[in-house]
């Protein structure tokens, strides 16, 4: 895809391929073309050059009917009944006076809302026109679902009920397509991910093998007493800043707090974070197995999102 | 149904329900059923006469006011000193004094007292009934008699024709102005009216910013299609309400509470008149031609409008746009009173060719007759004209349907044309 505006160019050769049934993480920047890829994608406009092909065709304006798509600015009609509304866009999006009925019931029920169906947009909580505007953007049971940005603007419990939701449709066979800031939930959800700066690609795959590709051989070895390290091929890492620097970096791994922790009743178990720079993993170990230390654990430290988003914007930085 | 059609049903079932919509239905009928049934029960009831007291000292006027319509003159025979007091008394309207010596030749020395000044009616009457004195007194003297020069000033009775191919029928000028202005000013308020509600429609549309999910299930021109066909299903059904239900108020007061009393002030000749010569206008076709122009005229300024609408983020930002779109309806309605003066003159031909004013100005000329050629020619152009209108605000309303921030000015509206979405 190309698209050039006025006085700038939002996408410039942006090439993506989502698979089916899975979930494709969409990153980046304010202003990176994010919302101008989504936005051609759902042929609110069109590139200036490039094609969009679904099962191998080219994507034709009936197709719409099997896209969903949440936009990053909500809105729907202030003074018309929710229930009325969400029929409407379902009939907009191909279904029948009847289907639509049947399945505006089906995910108000399911998103409990049903007792608010009479009710206007203008009469709910925040929260509950969010999970309307979800409503409306899946009742028409699309194969292909588009969410900018969903998880903004929910309080945690319903952010919880959307990434329930979420990963339902995925299981029900939809292939679910979101951009987000918040890289805690591409890692726990998304299976690819691309991240878009300055209108191009410049990271993507799938994300358990980009952290692998970004993995820096840092490991975490918990131990009892002193543990001394190789003179070679081995760098001491200082301790995280913080407690919560360590989670957002590990969400997976478990509590890995810091030395003083609930560990505490065994005073002796410390934490250790290396990064091996020459050899491998195999020889630190024969080292450390050889010494009386006891060890407790050795852990590889995976980059997060956070690190390798903020690492590959920083370095496409002229 | 296809998605232009779930969009106007949409705009039609949600303007049909509001509440607005169902208070303005109601109350514009009982509103233009007042503006018939008040006059009419003031004149029936309005038996208070109001009194003007002449006092004449030359005599010579004795007679020469009649009273009427309400108003009575009355003479003044005492002393003229005591009149001030009389005045109080809520009756009296004002003092007529005439000085004891006229000169014919120059007349002089009348003088009109009243606590407020005199409308323009009761003046012109007593200026009138004096200057046909002297004029009577100036043709004694000279010897003739008035009722003679009455009898000179004849009415002409112009029985206006029209040459057609068929060869000549009856026309009234009267009825033609009548039924031409009034299709005029239908067409008016009904592209004002349903035409501003289109914006704010859209307006509504962008600043709730539901616009993002509609166009990703409807592509913008059916949305804009949807909606101003929709509207104008809206006004369609309010104008046949409210004609239904004003004709039924009216004959219901009529057969009640005006049983009886004479309708309002229009003589009845002239009603007489004025049915006579709709008789002679041949109407279903000239209400299918108006249908015409109703329909592409509200189309074409139907679809400006919703670009004007696109084109901004919120209601108070439409007006600076809305007033150049709205330049030529207000140009016709002035143009429409010369052309009722001369329904064939070259201005009226180019005004209702530019399919602009076409509209209003075809409804003024209609009733009067048009040539086939130019009537023809003019619809052609109207066709082409909101074809074309359509086109460009459909490209203007893609581009800003999608625009947040900064209201653009006209010259951008028009560059957005251009653009490639």
């Amino acid at each position: 895809m190309v698209k050039r505006y006025h006085n700038h160019t939002a996408l410039d050769g942006v090439s993506l391929s989502l698979r089916p049934g899975r979930i494709f993480g969409l990153l980046g920047p304010n202003g990176a073309g994010k919302t101008t890829l989504i936005r051609i994608i759902n042929q609110i406009i069109g590139p200036d050059s490039g094609q969009l092909l679904l099962e191998g065709r080219p994507l034709s304006y009936a197709d719409t009917h099997r896209m969903g798509y949440l936009p990053e600015e909500r809105g729907l009609y202030k003074k018309m009944k929710i229930g009325e509304q969400a029929l409407y866009l379902a009939q907009l999006r191909g279904l029948s006076s009847r289907d639509a009925r049947q399945q505006v019931r089906h995910w108000f029920t399911r998103l409990e809302i049903q007792a608010w169906a009479e009710k206007k947009v203008e009469e709910l909580s925040k929260g509950m026109q969010q999970k309307v505007q979800f409503a409306c953007t899946v009742l028409h049971r699309p194969d292909l679902i588009i969410l900018d940005e969903p998880f903004s603007g929910f309080d945690p419990v319903n952010a919880e009920v959307l990434k329930q939701e979420i990963l339902n449709l995925q299981r029900e066979g939809a292939t679910l397509l979101f951009s987000t800031h918040r890289m805690e939930t591409v890692e726990e959800m998304c299976q690819d991910v691309a991240l878009i700066n300055r209108a191009q690609v410049v990271l993507s795959g799938e994300t358990a093998e980009i952290r692998a590709r970004y993995s820096d051989r840092s490991y975490l070895i918990r131990h009892e007493g002193p543990l001394f390290l190789p003179e070679r091929g081995v760098e001491r890492l200082p301790p995280p800043a913080n407690a919560t620097q360590a989670t957002d970096a590990m969400p997976r791994s478990g509590p890995s707090i810091s030395t003083q922790d609930s560990t505490a009743a065994e005073p002796t178990i410390q934490e250790t974070r290396v990064r091996l720079t020459d050899g491998t993993l195999n020889d630190l170990l024969a080292h450390c197995i050889a010494q009386a230390t006891p060890l407790h654990a050795v852990e590889e430290i995976r980059p997060g999102f956070h690190e390798i988003f903020i690492k590959t914007v920083k370095e496409a930085q002229p | 149904m296809s998605k232009a059609g779930w969009v106007a049903q949409r705009e039609f079932m949600v303007r049909v329900r509001s509440r607005q919509f169902i208070v303005m239905t109601l109350l514009g009928p009982i509103l233009f059923s007042l503006m018939f049934v008040i006059p009419a029960l003031l004149a029936r009831f309005d038996s208070d006469t109001q009194t003007i007291w002449v006092h004449d000292a030359s005599g010579l006027f004795t007679g020469a006011f009649t009273s009427e319509g309400g108003v009575m003159f009355r003479e003044w025979e005492q002393e003229p000193a005591g009149w001030r007091d009389s005045l109080k008394s809520g009756n009296d309207l004002g003092f007529l004094l005439i000085n004891e010596r006229i000169d014919l030749a120059k007349p002089s020395g009348f003088r009109y007292y009243s606590d407020q000044p005199p409308g323009v009616a009761t003046s012109d009457r007593i200026t009138r009934a004096i200057s046909d004195r002297i004029q009577a007194l100036k043709l004694k003297q000279r010897g003739l008699d008035a009722g003679f020069v009455d009898s000179l000033r004849t009415q002409v009775d112009l029985q206006t024709l029209r040459l057609t191919g068929d060869g000549e029928e009856d026309s009234s000028t009267t009825a033609a102005t009548l039924v031409g202005f009034m299709a005029a000013f239908i067409m008016y308020l009904f592209i004002f009216l349903y035409g501003s509600m289109v914006v704010r429609g859209v307006v509504e549309e962008k600043a709730s910013r539901v616009m993002e999910v509609l166009v990703a299930s409807v592509r913008p021109f059916d949305l804009m299609l949807g909606k101003i066909l929709g509207i104008a299903a809206v006004g369609l059904a309010q104008f046949v309400v409210w004609i239904a239900l004003t004709a039924g108020l009216v004959a219901i007061a009529q057969a009640t509470l005006l049983a009886g009393a004479p309708t309002a002030d229009v003589p009845k000749e002239g009603v007489e008149g004025i049915m006579a010569g709709l008789g002679t206008l041949n109407l279903p076709f000239l209400l299918s031609l108006f249908l015409f122009y109703f329909i592409s005229g509200y189309l074409l300024y139907a679809a400006l409008f919703a670009a004007i609408g696109s084109a901004v983020d919120n209601e108070s930002d439409t007006q600076q746009l809305m007033f150049p779109v709205t330049i030529p309806i207000i140009l016709a309605i002035i143009v429409a009173q010369m052309v009722v003066q001369n329904p064939g003159s070259p201005l009226s031909f180019w005004f209702s060719m530019i399919p602009f004013t076409a509209p209003i100005l075809m409804a003024v000329r209609l009733p009067f007759g048009v040539p086939a050629w130019e009537l023809a020619l003019s619809m052609a152009l109207m066709v082409v004209g909101f074809l074309a209108t359509t086109w460009m605000a459909a490209r203007i309303y893609r581009v800003g349907v999608l625009m947040y921030g900064k209201k653009p000015t006209f010259r951008e509206l028009i560059r957005w044309i251009t653009y490639k979405v």
